[in-house]
């Protein structure tokens, strides 16, 4: 890992702040905690450095920063159980149906409640827009494991949306 | 705005990489897709309007006047030297494979696991009582530059991967700490240490059941595995 100087942090800031800020925001739902968020991705390059071998900064900062989020995420969801639940209703009440693309706004919330790999598989697809064949190269998984990880959230957030709208099985 | 990919059009992620200047090999798809191109625009406005109100210079003092992490005030690397012989021998490691061309070396040492109480950094060797709400962090000494692969097993035998990537040489404390939910039962972290990358997903999968386990089962090549069990009854 490379050290980073505080001019090489404002220019990485420059640059890619905002994307990271917009990325926080989509998996935190509160701009204040994406904030905080962006704060603590940029602390986290700060104190370990860039990869020797980073060729996607954004990529690299996205991941950082979904990090982050989830560690947020769960440290939220452990003090305010209730607030975590209740907003995840009220989201997923906005989703027109299961197959909404609207479904992006209740992605970090429903992925919180996943495994680390199903968490970034789920986030290179939904957020990031990879296909399942561009995920497996990008990760290293199987084809048949993406799908599966992807599957395993599709079950999830059909269910939770039929039961916060009350919609058709 | 979210960005609806067609068939032919570069992943979201490109394009927010171009729009800051990256990926420039989009940048003849964007030119000729109306879809895209409104998606780039409409990103790089909403950049140039956020950059303005918060400007870099803001940006840093505010990360120079966050406070410190409790943990980092202290210097605990000296602390936990005089137990770390004592973490070597108590933690719970393992597991060594019937393939001979393995060469897995056993340590307990390289991890270290510390919970945070108020301004202090307690050393929890394996066997160690934890409970619900107890926050911890996770040192590792790579003897070398390498790849390092950190999970956390518990036991409902959920399986998390704490951290996955390439280290220097010498002592690294993992960006996340850790904060224990309720579930009750053995937790275990698992550190695995190569000079090759290895194959996380294959280790999650051996990971799972062997929570109760008093021994870890692992294949991973030539690695040096360590692992530290806690207790959350």
């Amino acid at each position: 890992m490379a050290a980073v100087t505080r001019a090489e942090l404002g220019q990485l800031y420059e640059r890619y702040g905002y994307l990271v800020h917009r990325r926080c925001r989509a998996l935190l739902r509160s701009e204040v905690d994406a904030a905080d968020a962006l704060q603590e991705t940029f602390l986290r390059v700060q104190r370990y450095g860039l990869p020797d071998d980073l060729r996607e900064p954004l990529a690299w900062l996205y991941g950082v920063a979904a990090n982050v989020c989830f560690d947020k995420r769960a440290r939220r969801s452990r003090d305010e159980q209730r607030t975590e639940d209740d907003e995840l209703s009220a989201s997923l009440a906005q989703v027109g149906s299961p197959e909404d693309a609207d479904r992006r706004a209740v992605v970090g919330t429903i992925l919180s409640r996943f495994d680390d790999v199903t968490r970034r598989i789920g986030v290179l697809h939904h957020l990031d827009g990879l296909t399942q064949e561009e995920i497996a190269v990008e990760t290293g998984y199987s084809r048949k494991t993406v799908g599966k990880k992807l599957s395993s959230f599709e079950a999830t957030f059909q269910a939770l949306w039929r039961t916060a709208t009350g919609g058709p099985a | 705005m979210n960005h609806q990919r067609g068939p032919d059009c570069p992943p979201t992620r490109a394009l927010e990489a171009f729009s800051a200047g990256d990926a420039a090999e989009v940048g003849p798809h964007v030119a000729s897709c109306e879809r895209c191109s409104a998606y780039v625009t409409t990103v790089r406005d909403e950049a140039e309007a956020w950059r303005k109100q918060r400007p870099p210079e803001l940006f840093l003092n505010q990360l120079d006047s966050r406070p410190t992490p409790r943990a980092s005030r202290w210097s605990w690397w000296p602390m936990l030297a005089g137990v770390g012989l004592t973490a070597a021998l108590l933690a719970v490691v393992f597991i060594a494979r019937p393939n001979p061309a393995d060469e897995v070396l056993l340590k307990g040492g390289g991890l270290r696991v510390s919970r945070i109480v108020g301004q202090t950094l307690e050393a929890l060797d394996s066997g160690a009582r934890v409970k619900a709400g107890d926050v911890v962090l996770l040192d590792y000494e790579a003897p070398a530059k390498g790849f390092l692969w950190v999970a956390q097993l518990d036991g409902t035998e959920a399986v998390s991967t704490r951290f996955e990537g390439p280290i220097d040489a010498g002592p690294m404390r993992l960006p996340a700490a850790i904060e224990f939910d309720s579930a009750r039962g053995p937790e275990w972290f698992i550190a695995i240490f190569s000079r090759t990358q290895l194959d996380g997903a294959s280790l999650l999968e051996q990971l799972k059941g062997q929570s109760q386990q008093p021994r870890l089962e692992l294949q991973c090549g030539a690695c040096i595995v360590s692992a530290v069990r806690l207790e959350k009854p």
